[in-house]
């Protein structure tokens, strides 16, 4: 999987599952975890993180194929949300988990 | 707050173990990662590792997925911190209460493994944010593109499966056996190939009770449960993952082809949890995630949830892990805000999921193991069970009534409920339960095939269970028996009861044997000294008292003579037995019992044939254990589940005790059970009761009066209502039979019986003997005959009853010694069984011991498992210890009964040797030197050579006979 290259996510429908299945075999293409959704009157889509270059041979197939997202460009968005250095070191800070503790007589609770 | 990286998961984890020091702890795992990174999983949870049921969390294991190692940390540390302070949780509109979250840490260990795959995730996180798999170059061949396993792919679980699925599954789409595979799910070059999966395989093998696995992924917004590989199924477990049969059909969507089999209540279990998981997360603010079988999102080889599932199936020696598979969000790395709620949400489900796990999510599942009985092959008039057997997953008690039968449909006989319904009390947790309903069938008469039905209710569920039920009776299983008897020279020695010789009294006692025997069983004789000697074929016993197979084995054994050369090759004997056996076809059973008086002394020896011995062989020793030194004979009667009993010197009152032995041995041989086995002597104008016991669960009984003048008594019995039973007037009694033995009397009653014009079976009985007049008489008149001490019959005439039984209720009795030397410990142990159930805290059993010394010891079987009794008592002398099992107690239906056999405990200095063999380049046998002296002797030139050197060819010829050819 090259790095340099955009990656694009993208989603791929076809009218009837047998299509699909003939397109994925002929391309392995990296696939959401969602695996395929099926749609009223038989068709059928599927999530996939293709490099740009691809896309013209996967439009070849009697396939829809939508562009979702530069895969790559909010890939670099997400990687500049990643904690630098450790925040945890040193002062030995215990990590909180996001859920509301809370004493029991208290009345703001739900 | 941003996503953590692979630095700050490592710290955040072990700052959690270092803060809540008492509540949780940090576990290093062994493997390092390719680029040398160590993981660390935290147990949450009091108590010692393993003394809980544990519910493990894997996190991180797809490199991309960045929020499942976040969830995985938060988690921990809200139930940590919410735990501590004794205060409730929330997530959005969920609320865990302080108590539960105290509930949960306190009967749970929760172990989060918060990053599987720290490798990936940093180079997802710096480099290439796609990255899924590991960073494991060995199948790259250099291509950076080709780098990696996907560790989700790399279990133990139908990992080839090119060889494992169809052909037109899409299991090929979403695993690849390609490191280049643009899919990014290559599997790697074998299961457990990558240190990330044999991480987990180690938590997983060293918390055995682990009951609940969940990995952590991205993204779909599913709660996935077993199994990935195909639809499930419940109701052919034989369709299963582990069945070779099935490769290459697995994975097709909706084909009947193939279909993974899941047990219903499992089914009911995984999918109760993962909607607990679904409804918690939904609450938090509206999500709503799809809890659905893993197969339903793409078929899957070598994945985590399957695995873990897989153990428990594979080896049934691990404990059952339900395996789930989380895919949060719809992106696999959203904006932080996002993943904090998706944190939120996901977090709530996996509370939720703990608090509701330990009651498998308050289901009640309930499935039936056994979808049919089957009574296959019952002998006639032999009672016997099976169960319907239902699997049950719930905390609440669960009742089974049986609301319809067991009701035959077609065929004779009847179905019975021995125990009644079945029931089983609140749990604490819903770990899978048993409840068996017993049914039962009498075998009819051979050939009869029996149909039936029952109709089972489970009120909790409203279930009803339909279960056909067929049988078949065969006839009873026919045992033939061969009795091998010694002849050496030594059975002329004195038996030590007055005026009889050991042939003698072999001759009065093996008789018992061969008029006991059951009618179409079948019995045989060879003799032995130096050499086995052909004596009866197998013949089949035939009609009480006169059948052909009796009165030829009973001429056999009263023309059964010593002779006074002869030695002792009880090899020879016992395979001679086995050559008679082995080539008779119609008989179930084969067995051999030896009866000799003396040490082996010449070849073939036991050890030299005991390799082929495959009957069951009962020996019967005469004579002390130093005079029989029983080495090898004990070894082969141990070898084949039958046992040896010794007498040991005999003496004026020991008249009964071989034919006792020879009885007890049938009994063994046959399957019969001794009920009661009292004696005495009795005078004339006295009439004694004997009672026994007989049940339900006896089909037929002998009751035997042994005696050496049994001619003597009036020998009646006497039902349980009153009615005598009187064999010279057996008109209008039906199922009963009398024998008039040379030194027995006996009855064989068929049950039940009629008699007095009423069935007479479980019940008390009595034996009533009195000696007649005219018996008396005659009895003492025989005494005269006899050169028999007339002092001895002050007392009366001696007698002894016995009763056996061929009962559904059996007492299996075992004397073991770890040692035959001095200060060895007799073990003892009984097993008694009704209808093959274990008799459950019914019955006590005691063993008498005698001591060699003459001192008795009464020993007190405890009962350590249902229907298994246990006890020992130290052997320190040498000598022999005979041990009488003593059970009584009460049946199923409440009668009482009673069970006895005899056993010998054995002790002697040199127990412990080997056995004499006749082995290449060992000394001849005295025997063997015997036979080539005599040899030479008769050689005219030999007497001449002699003779020319003034030595008497007859005066060696006496001195051969005198020591090396003297009788064995």
């Amino acid at each position: 999987m090259p790095t340099e290259e955009k990656i694009l996510r993208i989603l791929i429908t076809t009218r009837e599952e047998q299509a699909l299945r003939v397109l994925l075999r002929e391309n392995p293409l990296d696939l959401s975890c969602g695996g395929p959704q099926r749609h009223p009157g038989g068709a059928v889509s599927v999530e996939a993180y293709v490099p740009e270059h691809q896309l013209e041979r996967l439009r070849r197939y009697e396939a829809k194929i939508d562009i979702l997202d530069d895969a790559s460009a909010t890939a670099r968005e997400r990687q500049k949300e990643v904690g630098e250095g450790n925040r945890f070191e040193g002062e030995k800070r215990v990590p909180r988990g996001l859920g509301r503790k809370v004493k029991e007589d208290r009345h703001d609770l739900p | 707050m941003t996503y953590l990286n692979v630095g700050e998961v490592e710290t955040a984890t072990a700052n959690l173990a270092t803060a809540y020091s008492s509540l949780c702890q940090l576990i290093t795992l062994p493997h390092a990662t390719f680029e040398g990174r160590t993981a660390h999983a935290l147990r949450l949870g009091g108590g010692a590792p393993g003394s809980r049921d544990c519910l493990m969390i894997i996190c991180g294991v797809h490199a991309r997925e960045w929020g499942s190692c976040e969830i995985g940390i938060d988690f921990a540390a809200d139930l940590l911190e919410a735990y501590t302070g004794h205060l409730a949780l929330a997530y959005g509109g969920k609320i865990f209460t302080a108590a539960q979250i105290q509930t949960l840490l306190d009967s749970l260990h929760v172990i989060v493994f918060p990053l599987v795959n720290p490798d990936g995730r940093h180079y997802s996180q710096t480099a290439a944010a796609m990255w899924r798999r590991n960073r494991n170059p060995a199948s790259s061949g250099g291509n950076p593109s080709c780098v990696g396993v996907d560790i989700n792919r790399n279990y133990d679980f139908l990992f080839d499966f090119n060889a494992t699925f169809s052909p037109a599954s899409d299991v090929g789409i979403h695993t690849s056996d390609n490191p280049c595979n643009a899919s990014q799910v290559y599997h790697g070059p074998a299961a457990f190939s990558e240190p990330e999966t044999r991480n987990v395989k180690w938590l997983l093998d060293t918390n055995p009770r682990t009951r609940w696995f969940i990995d952590v992924h991205s993204y779909a917004e599913d709660i996935l449960f077993n199994w990935g590989d195909d639809q499930n199924q419940s109701t052919n477990p034989a369709m299963s993952f582990q069945n070779a049969a099935f490769n290459a059909l697995r994975g097709v969507d909706g084909d009947a082809a193939y279909k993974e089999f899941i047990p219903p209540t499992d089914l009911a279990v995984a999918q109760q949890l993962a909607f607990r998981f679904r409804d918690a997360l939904q609450a938090v603010r509206g999500k709503t995630y799809t809890a659905k079988q893993a197969f339903d999102l793409y078929p899957t080889a070598g994945a985590s949830d399957d695995y873990v599932y897989a153990r428990h199936f594979v080896d049934p020696g691990k404990g059952k892990i339900y395996g789930y598979t989380i895919e949060w969000g719809t992106e696999f790395q959203p904006p932080w805000a996002e993943m904090e709620l998706i944190i939120q949400d996901v977090s709530a489900g996996l509370i939720a999921f703990c608090l509701a796990a330990p009651c498998g999510g308050g289901v009640v599942a309930v499935g039936l193991d056994t979808p049919a009985l089957s009574f296959h092959d019952v002998p006639a008039g032999v009672e016997t069970v099976r169960a319907a057997v239902f699997s049950v997953q719930t905390c609440g008690a669960v009742a089974f009534n049986v609301t319809s039968g067991p009701s035959v449909t077609s065929g004779p006989g009847s179905f019975g409920l021995p125990l009644g319904n079945g029931s089983l009390p609140a749990a604490p947790t819903a770990a899978e339960r048993e409840v068996r309903i017993w049914v039962s069938f009498k075998g009819t008469n051979p050939g009869d095939v029996t149909a039936g039905t029952m109709t089972i209710h489970c009120p909790q569920t409203g279930q009803d269970f339909v279960i056909p039920i067929t049988a078949n009776t065969i006839a009873q299983p026919k045992v033939a028996s061969v009795l091998v008897l010694d002849k050496s020279g030594s059975m002329d020695d004195p038996s030590g009861i007055p005026g009889q010789r050991r042939i003698d009294v072999l001759h009065a006692a093996a008789p018992s044997y061969v008029t006991l025997l059951p009618d179409n069983d079948g019995i045989g004789v060879v003799s032995f000294d130096q050499d086995a000697h052909p004596v009866q074929p197998v013949t089949t016993a035939g009609a009480l008292g006169v059948g052909a197979g009796r009165v030829g084995a009973t001429a056999a054994i009263t023309a059964h003579a010593t002779n006074p050369a002869g030695s002792t090759a009880i090899g020879d004997g016992v395979e001679l037995a086995h050559n008679t056996l082995q080539p008779l076809a119609g008989y179930d059973r084969k067995a051999i019992v030896v009866f000799t008086d003396g040490e082996e002394t010449a070849a073939k020896y036991i050890a030299d044939v005991a390799g082929l011995i495959n009957e069951r062989v009962f020996a019967i020793g005469l004579g002390t254990v130093e005079q029989v030194n029983p080495v090898a004979l004990n070894k082969l009667v141990n070898n084949t589940g039958g046992y040896l009993l010794m007498t040991d010197a005999l003496g004026p009152n020991d008249i009964f005790r071989l034919a006792k032995y020879f009885v007890q041995i049938l009994a063994g041989v046959t399957n019969a059970e001794v009920v009661v086995d009292p004696d005495g002597s009795l005078p004339p104008g006295v009439e004694v009761r004997v009672p026994f016991d007989l049940t339900e669960a006896d089909y037929a009984s002998d009751p035997v009066v042994l005696s050496p003048a049994p001619w003597a008594f009036g020998f009646e019995l006497e039902t349980p209502a009153g009615v005598r039973i009187d064999h010279h007037a057996l008109g209008g009694v039906l199922g009963v039979q009398f024998v008039d033995g040379a030194q027995l009397n006996a009855y064989r009653l068929s049950l039940p019986v009629v008699a007095g014009g009423a069935g007479a079976h479980a019940g008390r009985w009595h034996v009533v003997l009195g000696v007649r007049d005219d018996g008396w008489k005659k009895y003492l008149a025989w005494l005269r005959q006899h050169d028999r001490a007339l002092g001895s019959a002050g007392l009366g005439v001696p007698y002894s009853v016995v009763v056996q039984a061929r009962s559904n209720l059996s007492m299996a009795a075992y004397l073991t010694q770890p040692s035959y030397e001095p200060g060895t410990t007799l073990q003892l142990r009984a097993v008694l069984t009704e209808i093959g159930l274990p008799v459950e805290g019914r019955a006590r059993v005691r063993a008498e011991v005698k001591r060699p010394d003459g001192t008795q010891a009464v020993v007190t079987l405890a009962e350590t498992e249902p229907g298994v009794f246990e006890g020992s008592t130290p052997a320190p002398l040498t000598g022999i210890y005979p041990v009488r099992f003593r059970a009584a107690g009460t049946t199923l239906r409440g009668f009482r009964f009673t069970r006895e056999q005899a056993r010998t405990g054995l002790v002697w200095r040199g127990g412990d040797s080997d056995g004499p063999r006749d082995e290449p380049g060992n000394l001849c046998s005295c025997r063997q030197w015997c036979d080539a002296l005599r040899c030479l002797l008769e050689d005219s030139g030999v007497r001449r050579w002699l003779e020319d050197r003034h030595l008497d060819p007859q005066r060696l010829e006496k001195c051969l006979e005198k020591t090396l050819c003297g009788k064995g």
